[in-house]
């Protein structure tokens, strides 16, 4: 008789306890392009932020055009940078004040990522490397090599003072 | 949607409440007889409610079972479907497809079998279920236009492989309409435990569970033929 009592009270509270528990389950990004998270710091630290002090405009070259994203911005410490979803090389132009300029070149791979049929496609992209020159660039790192939509930051560049 | 959460929830606690009462009122009367749990033959069935939803979504499935009768009370159950999916998205213009076998195994429990009435014309029963299924799908993007740097990809899955394992837990009904003959329907609410994703995409539709996601309901309406062994 127990027995018998103890299955029912057991099944009620199992269904009960999946139905408290129910959602619906995707992660849908509406957004589908994902930023190369760029953290700006000095050259003798790879922990503190540097606020980078001089007027700098950013820009990309697109077929061989540069298209400006970030113009004339001061005291900034990081950088959102969209990438390429066809190419696998990224130009990216540092202009700095009395015309200098740091070129980097993002080499990556992109991989187009499938949600669901109501949240369409996005775009992820894997850092391979990355060159530069060295006017103020004094070396760059890639710390998370996948290129997403959370909120870690991707590359670091240290800049000389 | 919350609604109908609401009412089987209420429904399987009512369900429960009205079983145990009957189950202390037979222990009263009848306390010497032990329960039995003899077997008493092989039922097979067939799902109606998946080729109907047929004319209301996308997708649709086919399946047959076989349970054994363990006293009137305890069925065993393994279930054989097919489901198929040719979907395509409105908004998005994504088409995805996919078409797989799935099975299931678990038990039905009858609450209605009673010392009194050891075996009713119809029965109430709790499900239990424990499913997975093998698959193959495809799915036709249209191009991945690039807002920034210009230009379009596309993205092209044929082929992909996909797993998915879930559990149910629902309640049925079933009715006898004639000598051996049954039929009845099940509520199922149905928790996906794990999913084996590709690298670049996921299941939309899993065969037998519906549409990816956590959770779901799904339903059944059964023809059972009894196949006695008494």
């Amino acid at each position: 008789m127990m027995k018998g009592k103890n299955i029912t009270y057991i099944m009620a509270i199992l269904f009960a306890t999946l139905f408290i528990g129910c959602d619906n389950g995707y992660d849908c990004y509406l957004e589908n392009t994902a930023y190369d998270r760029i953290g700006f710091y000095r050259s003798d630290s790879s922990e503190v932020k540097y606020e980078f002090p001089e007027v700098l405009t950013v820009s990309l070259m697109v077929n061989g055009k540069d298209s400006i994203v970030v113009n004339h911005i001061v005291n900034t410490d990081n950088l959102m940078l969209p990438m390429s979803y066809t190419s696998e090389c990224d130009t990216v132009i540092f202009s700095y004040e009395n015309s200098l300029a740091d070129t980097l070149y993002f080499l990556h791979e992109n991989i187009p990522y499938y949600q669901s049929m109501e949240c369409g496609t996005i775009m992820y992209h894997r850092l391979e490397g990355i060159e530069h020159t060295r006017r103020l660039v004094d070396s760059v790192a890639i710390v998370q090599e996948y290129v997403k939509f959370d909120a870690n930051e991707n590359v670091k560049i240290f800049f000389v003072e | 949607m919350r609604m109908l959460r609401y009412f089987l929830l209420s429904s399987t606690i009512l369900l429960s409440a009205l079983s145990v009462t009957a189950q202390e009122r037979d222990g009263k009367e009848s306390e010497e007889k032990p329960i039995s749990f003899s077997f008493n033959g092989i039922a097979a069935s067939a799902d109606l409610f998946g080729f109907a939803n047929s004319l209301l979504s996308d997708y649709t499935s086919g399946e047959v079972a076989i349970e054994a009768n363990f006293g009137n009370r305890i069925y065993p159950t393994a279930e054989f479907g097919y489901g198929w999916c040719d979907a395509t998205d409105e908004t998005t213009a994504i088409r995805y497809k996919t078409s797989a076998p799935y099975y299931r195994v678990g038990v039905n429990y009858n609450f209605s079998t009673t010392r009194e009435k050891p075996d009713p014309d119809y029965s109430i029963f709790a499900i239990g279920r424990i499913a997975w299924t093998n698959c193959r799908y495809d799915v036709d993007t249209p191009p991945i236009i690039d807002p920034v740097w210009g230009g379009s990809t596309t993205l092209e899955l044929n082929d992909v492989k996909g797993s998915a394992m879930w559990a149910e837990v629902g309640v049925g009904v079933r009715v006898k309409i004639a000598k051996n003959f049954h039929m009845g329907w099940s509520i199922r609410y149905k928790a996906r435990i794990n999913q084996k994703k590709a690298s670049n995409s996921q299941m939309w539709y899993i065969p037998g569970y519906g549409i990816n996601q956590s959770t779901c309901f799904g339903g059944t309406y059964n023809l059972i033929y009894e196949i006695p062994f008494k």
